[in-house]
């Protein structure tokens, strides 16, 4: 039992920093949401002195192969190596907000010591998307997706009330009730938004669109901001907290119209 | 059961409080205070006090400072056309070692960091904006850390402060003096072939 407990204790993973904080004189605690352990906390040692081959690495974003050593609180980074490090997400503004969003977005729903394989690869494809893409669209692609991989998709086949098709006007969508109304029930829940029938199916397109082929997909301004407007609210529903990176996605739209 | 007495435990928690003391410092520390000479420990005591009292932060660069303005703002002899943006009052310093930046100063106290809900609101770019209402400002040199972040406030600031007709350059990221191309990491590579210039 106990050579046992001392075999697991080095451990080797692939992993995505997905957030770092400055800790003590030259440490830095990240969190890692690996291949196979879920979220992992971890302390990168002497990762910001001068000389440090660490540097460069322990950066937001990064995804690399991590050597790890179990600790009782936190785990330590040994070794890492750099796979990708998504330098066109440090060079747009846009491109890095959007990127800080998917990250913390994984940060609310991923489980520690649980792998969740088809929440990683979708994170990884969609860091890559971001680099070429749309960051925008390449966002809410990855919203409907994380909510249809953990079970929370919204029902959008009909009412989700009473079940009839939904159809004409008067449509909104329930974060509450999860799902769009009909015209007859949208006064069950009353901070629903309205939206059009384009954004709901939209929203259904998106979460079986092949994604590679994401770019191919046009979505025009109004589906657009009503889509962003639905996951946001709904997101916050599902996690329970409001997400900061999408506060400084709202500061920087602001920023834009000005400049 | 007490170990210490209590002026002493009180002491060694103090100390403890500081960052990178541990326990085993802070009784060391408080030690040799009780044994050295009286006036020693009134004067560390006064230093205390009178740096807390005294400090504060400049009205014009934000940066830490016992008059206002601060020495680099209120001497005449440096160029005001020039104004380099730090993340903190220890870049200054840093920058002020090279003795080769004659201009100004101006220390943001942070970084943008979209997922801690830090953005431009927290920082002190409404007082850099403020700077630039001076017609004789040229440039920005914006030397943030060459981290996510770092690079997030220069481009965010940039895009801020171009359209006022202001060049905004950024410093240039590369190989430590001294450094080993064999042990530089892949990013700061492809950043300091990037960066190549003619010689």
């Amino acid at each position: 039992m106990l050579k046992e407990a001392g075999i697991m204790r080095d451990y080797r993973t692939e992993g995505i920093i997905i957030r770092v904080r400055d800790y003590s004189e030259a440490d830095r605690i990240v969190t890692l949401f690996t291949k196979d352990y879920g979220k992992v906390q971890a302390i990168a040692k002497g990762c910001r002195r001068q000389k440090s081959r660490k540097r460069g690495i322990i950066q937001l974003f990064t995804h690399g192969d991590f050597a790890l050593y179990r600790g009782r609180n936190l785990d330590t980074i040994t070794q890492v190596e750099g796979r990708e490090s998504f330098p066109a997400l440090r060079e747009d503004l846009e491109k890095m907000a959007f990127g800080a969003y998917i990250v913390e977005l994984v940060d609310g729903f991923a489980v520690p010591g649980e792998s969740q394989e088809d929440l990683f690869l979708l994170t990884l494809v969609c860091l890559h998307l971001l680099c070429a893409g749309d960051p925008e669209l390449t966002a809410r692609a990855f919203e409907t997706r994380i909510m249809d991989l953990l079970g929370y998709m919204p029902y959008l086949d009909g009412c989700v009330n009473c079940g009839q098709p939904l159809t004409g006007t008067g449509i909104t969508f329930s974060s509450r009730l999860g799902g769009g109304l009909c015209e007859v029930c949208n006064a069950q829940d009353r901070d629903s938004i309205a939206c059009s029938m384009g954004t709901l199916n939209m929203l259904k397109q998106l979460s079986k669109w092949d994604i590679r082929r994401l770019n191919v997909l046009k979505m025009n301004g109004n589906v657009r901001r009503e889509i962003g407007e639905i996951m946001s609210i709904y997101i916050m529903h599902r996690l329970e907290k409001k997400l900061k990176s999408a506060d400084f996605i709202r500061t920087l739209s602001s920023v834009q119209i000005i400049g | 059961m007490l170990y210490y007495a209590e002026p002493v435990a009180r002491l060694i928690d103090q100390f403890g409080k500081l960052p990178g003391i541990g326990p085993k410092t802070a009784q060391r520390l408080a030690f040799y205070l009780l044994n050295s000479e009286p006036g020693e420990s009134r004067e560390l005591a006064e230093a205390i006090i009178n740096a807390r009292e005294k400090i504060r932060y400049c009205s014009i660069c934000t940066n830490l400072t016992d008059k206002d303005p601060c020495g680099v703002c209120s001497d005449s002899s440096r160029n005001r056309g020039i104004i380099c943006v730090v993340e903190e009052p220890r870049d200054v310093v840093a920058i002020e070692k090279t003795k080769d930046f004659k201009g100004l100063y101006h220390v943001l106290q942070g970084t943008i960091s979209p997922m801690e809900g830090i953005g431009p609101d927290e920082l002190k770019v409404k007082e850099l904006l403020a700077r630039l209402q001076d017609k004789s400002v040229q440039e920005i040199i914006v030397a943030t850390n060459p981290t996510v972040e770092g690079e997030a406030t220069a481009m965010y600031l940039a895009r801020l402060i171009k359209p006022l007709g202001i060049k905004v350059t950024r410093i240039a990221h590369g190989l430590p003096v001294g450094g080993d191309l064999e042990y530089a990491d892949e990013v700061t590579l492809s950043k300091a072939f990037e960066g190549r210039r003619e010689i």
